[in-house]
């Protein structure tokens, strides 16, 4: 067929079409926005705009006492609060030479991971209901609940507890609280595999995941992709287990890695570093947590036996009130539900840090969003974001 | 007793329109109602499911007693009028069975008159249309969703003696007419002057003009079976019962058309393809709330949208009327002695031979033609909780590659069965193929429903029961005591 | 290998690149700023040292020069290494490394977005976290809070309200003072 005459190619030409996904959308997971240029259904390029959420976290972490500045981590990613504290203090802690006790690190441990499960939830329900498929959210956010009861228990707060200080954890756990934390990993282990039979096996759901947003190892390396993201293509890396910090050395976990297209893994029908991969690897990652849970009541419980005044009974080590630390620099990362959080922090010898920079697992993520959408539809542009557990808060500080 | 054409002086114009008028008018009041308790129990239907209560707190007490309560009070005080001590005492007699009523309700329904106060809400809300919108257009475009969706109502048979219309190419126009919706669909997305509608609206115009194949090839299959184009003769074809039968002989459920084998394939493929015409997940793409922010009916606020949503719901109820009549049998009991009980007699209507029921027959029938078209809605509502939502292309060529050549293949088969069945009549006679055929669906039915049975009575594998049982120990449903 | 293994792989080919001493925290490498890009690329492409993970980028300001620290990290090799170039205020201009890198990209925009380090050959240099069209460098010790954005006044951290609010406030409270006095005066006793 030949190409017309010059006025009915001009008649036929198509322009593509701008669309603002964004900030207000309800699968965007906050304020994120996307300049859409689509062909109809086909997106040309999804390039992000960030910033709706900056608050300039940074630069007021210049003006506070390192202690002071404790509640404004809580604050990077709400979801994740006790990570994102206790990566904070570890920094502060590797600066100024202060060692948390036993105690404070088994207690520090036991909130994060039960953080992890609960932030998991909410990740992999969210992507659930960007699907459409709106139920595995609310049963997640029945599961969250209890560990939300839990940390109301250990801390008085909901969402962002400001629980663990530097040098330790603020309080101690109150009486019965290891079993409770007993009964909420018995009663969250079969959870997830009533949650596979819902949602994950889905053959509707797999294919909207499968094939979707495929990321090669080689490039989720280059872009600087951590967390699920870089372990459902297929690096096996986690800090956990490669540069433990705190008690993760004395624990037994697994390390979920995607494996997709092999035909005898969890994702025969799909690609490695897939959307897949990444949402089954946060899955596994929750029933490892569950596994720690019960590890660190055991040590716990050994722990309780201790006479209170030992030094490893305790839950904060001696920290004078104003925290003066050495000039230096540091660079700590710890392993967040979404990825890795590195505080970097320069000191200039008085007790307000002279640069503290966060570097989030969303930040890459974003960063990388452009080419990973090139050539997908808009329906997959919605699976990429979800399936890369994105929070804004992350993105701006 | 005078009729009411005697009444009316023997006028037929103005008989004949009001015999139009009023079956129409109840028809739409009746579905307008059971399309807004639909929403309510869509969305208790959803908190089941989603392990929470759902709206629960929307009663008669609370919104009307508290009204009569009231009434009663300004009644009793010292300077009342005469019309308010009448309406107080009015509302004194009133008083005890709203009691009743607020008690009955809150206790199997809670929250029941949310669609009332929802639909006031509605009514209240401020009609926002955007400046640079087509306006004409942006009005019109919900009253064409909304009278295709109800259009089809005037033929669907609702009991033996209660429909509107008996067309004689029922079943036809009703395909013609839910068509109808795309053009409201489109004029809505195109109108709204905005991106995300537009996409919404090409997007559902693609699904519903694709899905109505399907649903064309299920009905010819169903015309073909039952050799009759009208939705009444249908329905008194899989009802069964002629002259000569007796009441144990016919009228029975297996011989619905769902239970000749082509067309137990093909009721699952209409089941979906209806899915897709009212826009429900898994095909709500037009309306994917989390990708298009409600799809073509974004700009739409207060009763404008009140209006599609009515008329999504009101689509359901129809294609589920639809599925019912061509496949569950419509309004027939399918327990033949029943039947039988409320058998009055037959009459000719248009040279065929017609069932007629006493009064408690025809109602028995509304009664079952109701239970199956709302068994089909809550099904609806199960299926949309439960699962996720396709993407565009992968719609399509479910559409296209699967379902079509599937429908396709039952509707040769059905067209050879026909055949088989002619040159079997000649060599055997009319009525001994009539009796294989009834025992041979009633194996069918029955083999159907054994295995039903012993897939759902079946052992637990190991894995299934050690989940049980770990899943007792840890007290599910509250979780920890805490 | 250990910090100084790297460091005298360095030095053997610039001898201009510093590991000075600290006295608390990490150890890190100070660079030159022209030579950023080929210090970067043998550190990346060394087979021996093979940093193919970039952890973070971060521009400092100490008050009197600004940092741009690099956070280099080997999945192979499994070793850590901080590279630090120090850029004069008035022109901090710098390769970009996001050839390297493609985690470089959004972190190369956050640094010029906060302290307006130039990176030189960046594919999409703009401010990432503040609007496009904001004036000043946000991250620096010297930054002052403009008055205005677009004509909107804006709050200031320590001073509640702009100028004319304050005249206007201030105006407000004399006129009702001075009404509150005179219906006191005029109440009768």
């Amino acid at each position: 067929m030949t190409a017309g005459t010059r006025e009915e190619q001009r008649l036929a030409h198509t322009e593509e079409m701008v669309l603002s996904m964004g900030p207000h959308h309800p699968s965007t997971h906050g304020v994120l926005r996307l300049e859409v240029t689509s062909d109809g259904e086909v997106v040309a390029s999804a390039r992000p705009d960030v910033g709706y959420l900056h608050r300039g976290i940074e630069k007021i972490g210049e003006f506070l006492d390192y202690r002071q500045f404790m509640p404004y981590t809580d604050r990077v990613d709400y979801l994740c609060a006790m990570n994102s504290n206790h990566a904070y203090a570890l920094a502060v802690e590797k600066l100024a030479g202060i060692k948390p006790p036993l105690r404070a690190e088994l207690l520090r441990v036991l909130v994060d991971e039960l953080n992890r499960i609960s932030s998991h939830l909410i990740c992999i329900g969210a992507l659930a209901m960007d699907m459409g498929a709106y139920t595995p959210f609310l049963h997640g956010i029945c599961h969250r609940e209890l560990v939300n009861d839990l940390f109301e228990e250990v801390c008085g707060a909901r969402l962002t507890y400001n629980y663990v200080t530097i040098g330790g954890v603020a309080y101690d756990i109150p009486q019965g609280f290891i079993a409770k934390c007993d009964e909420f990993a018995v009663y969250m282990q079969p959870k997830m595999s009533e949650f596979n039979q819902l949602i994950t096996a889905n053959s509707i759901f797999e294919q909207r995941l499968c094939h979707v947003g495929v990321i090669s190892p080689e490039q989720a390396i280059n872009w600087g992709l951590v967390g699920p993201n870089l372990r459902g293509s297929g690096v096996c890396w986690d800090i956990r287990k490669h540069e433990p910090y705190s008690v993760y050395d004395k624990l037994q976990f697994e390390v979920p890695v995607g494996d997709g297209g092999d035909p005898k893994g969890s994702n025969p029908r799909g690609v490695l570093g897939d959307s897949y991969d990444r949402y089954l690897v946060r899955v596994k990652e929750i029933n490892e947590s569950v596994k720690i849970v019960k590890q660190v009541c055991a040590l716990l419980r050994e722990n309780d036996k201790l006479p209170a005044d030992s030094p490893d009974r305790q839950y904060q080590a001696k920290v004078p009130a104003r925290l003066k630390v050495k000039r230096g620099e540091v660079y700590c990362r710890c392993e967040n539900p979404r990825g890795e959080t590195g505080y970097y922090i320069v000191s200039d010898g008085t007790e307000k840090p002279l640069r503290i920079k966060i570097r989030t697992g969303s930040f890459s993520a974003v960063n990388c969003f452009e080419d990973v959408t090139r050539g997908l539809l808009i329906g997959d542009v919605v699976a990429v974001i979800g399936s890369f557990d994105i929070v804004l808060p992350e993105v701006d500080r | 007793m005078p009729t009411i054409y005697d009444l009316l002086g023997g006028n037929s114009a103005l008989y004949t329109v009001i015999a139009v008028a009023v079956p129409c008018l109840i028809v739409t009041v009746v579905v307008l109602t059971v399309a807004g308790i639909s929403t309510y129990l869509e969305r208790k239907v959803a908190a089941d499911i989603q392990r929470r209560i759902g709206p629960n707190q929307c009663n008669v007490g609370p919104f009307l007693g508290e009204f009569v309560r009231t009434m009663v009070r300004n009644g009793a005080a010292p300077r009342a009028t005469g019309l308010a001590r009448a309406m107080a005492s009015a509302g004194k007699a009133v008083l005890p069975p709203l009691d009743w009523l607020d008690k009955v309700l809150g206790r199997w329904a809670p929250g029941l008159l949310i669609f009332m106060a929802d639909g006031l809400k509605l009514i209240l809300k401020e009609d926002i249309i955007s400046d640079a919108a087509d306006k004409r257009l942006f009005r019109i475009a919900p009253y064409i969703v909304l009278a295709s969706a109800f259009g089809a109502l005037a033929v669907v048979p609702f009991s033996d003696a209660w429909y509107v219309a008996d067309f004689n190419i029922g079943i036809f126009y009703v395909a013609a007419i839910t068509s109808l919706e795309v053009l409201g669909i489109l004029m809505a997305g195109w109108a709204s002057n905005n991106k995300w509608a537009l996409l919404g609206g090409m997007r559902s115009a693609a699904q519903i003009v694709s899905y109505e194949v399907p649903v064309g090839l299920a009905i010819a299959t169903a015309i073909l079976m039952t050799g009759t184009m009208s939705m009444q003769g249908m329905t008194c074809e899989q009802l069964g019962i002629t002259r000569d039968s007796t009441w144990l002989s016919d009228g029975w459920f297996w011989q619905w058309n769902i239970f000749h084998p082509a067309m137990f394939i093909l009721a699952p493929v209409y089941f979906l393809a209806a899915l897709a015409e009212c826009n429900r997940t898994p095909f709500d793409i037009p309306e994917a709330e989390s990708e298009l922010v409600s799809g073509y009916h974004v700009e739409y606020s207060g009763m404008r949208f009140a209006l599609f949503f009515m008329a999504e719901y009101a689509m359901m109820c129809v294609t589920s009327a639809i599925a019912v009549t061509l496949f569950l049998g419509g309004w027939s009991t399918g327990i033949a002695p029943l039947e039988h009980l409320g058998l009055a007699g037959f009459e000719v209507r248009a040279g065929v031979q017609v069932p007629v029921f006493h009064w408690y027959g025809t109602l028995l029938h509304l009664l079952f033609f109701a239970a199956k078209t709302y068994g089909l809605v809550l099904l609806m509502m199960w299926i949309r909780w439960t699962l996720p939502r396709f993407r565009v292309d992968q719609m399509m060529a479910l559409c296209w590659k699967k379902l079509i050549p599937i429908g396709l293949f039952c509707l040769l088969a059905v067209a050879a069965w026909m055949i088989l069945r002619m040159v079997l009549a000649r060599q055997i006679g009319e009525a001994l193929l009539d009796r294989i055929t009834f025992w041979g669906r009633a194996a069918f039915a029955c083999g159907v429903a054994g295995w039903l049975l012993w897939y759902f009575s079946r052992p637990l594998t190991p894995e299934e029961e050690a989940q049980r049982e770990m899943v007792a120990r840890a007290s599910v449903e509250s979780g920890p005591a805490l | 290998m250990d910090f100084e293994a790297i460091v005298s792989k360095l030095k053997e080919r610039w001898p201009e690149v510093e590991a000075p001493a600290v006295e608390a925290g990490d150890r890190f490498v100070i660079v030159p700023a022209e030579k950023t890009l080929e210090i970067l690329r043998f550190l990346k492409e060394d087979p021996e040292l093979c940093f193919d993970n970039l952890m973070a980028l971060a521009g400092a300001d100490t008050g009197r020069e600004l940092w741009l620290v690099y956070a280099l990290h080997s999945f192979k090799q499994r070793h850590k290494l901080l590279v630090k170039a120090v850029l004069p205020r008035e022109k901090p201009e710098v390769e970009s490394v996001a050839k390297l890198w493609g985690a470089a990209n959004f972190h190369e925009r956050e640094a010029y977005d906060l302290y307006g380090i130039v990176f030189r050959n960046h594919p999409d240099l703009r401010r990432l976290l503040n609007p496009p069209d904001w004036a000043g460098w946000p991250g620096r010790k010297d930054y002052e809070y403009p008055k205005e954005y677009r004509g909107v006044p804006l709050l200031r951290d320590g001073q509640f309200f702009s100028d004319d609010i304050k005249k206007a406030n201030a105006e407000r409270e004399a006129r009702d003072k001075a009404l509150l006095s005179s219906a006191i005066a005029q109440r009768p006793q």
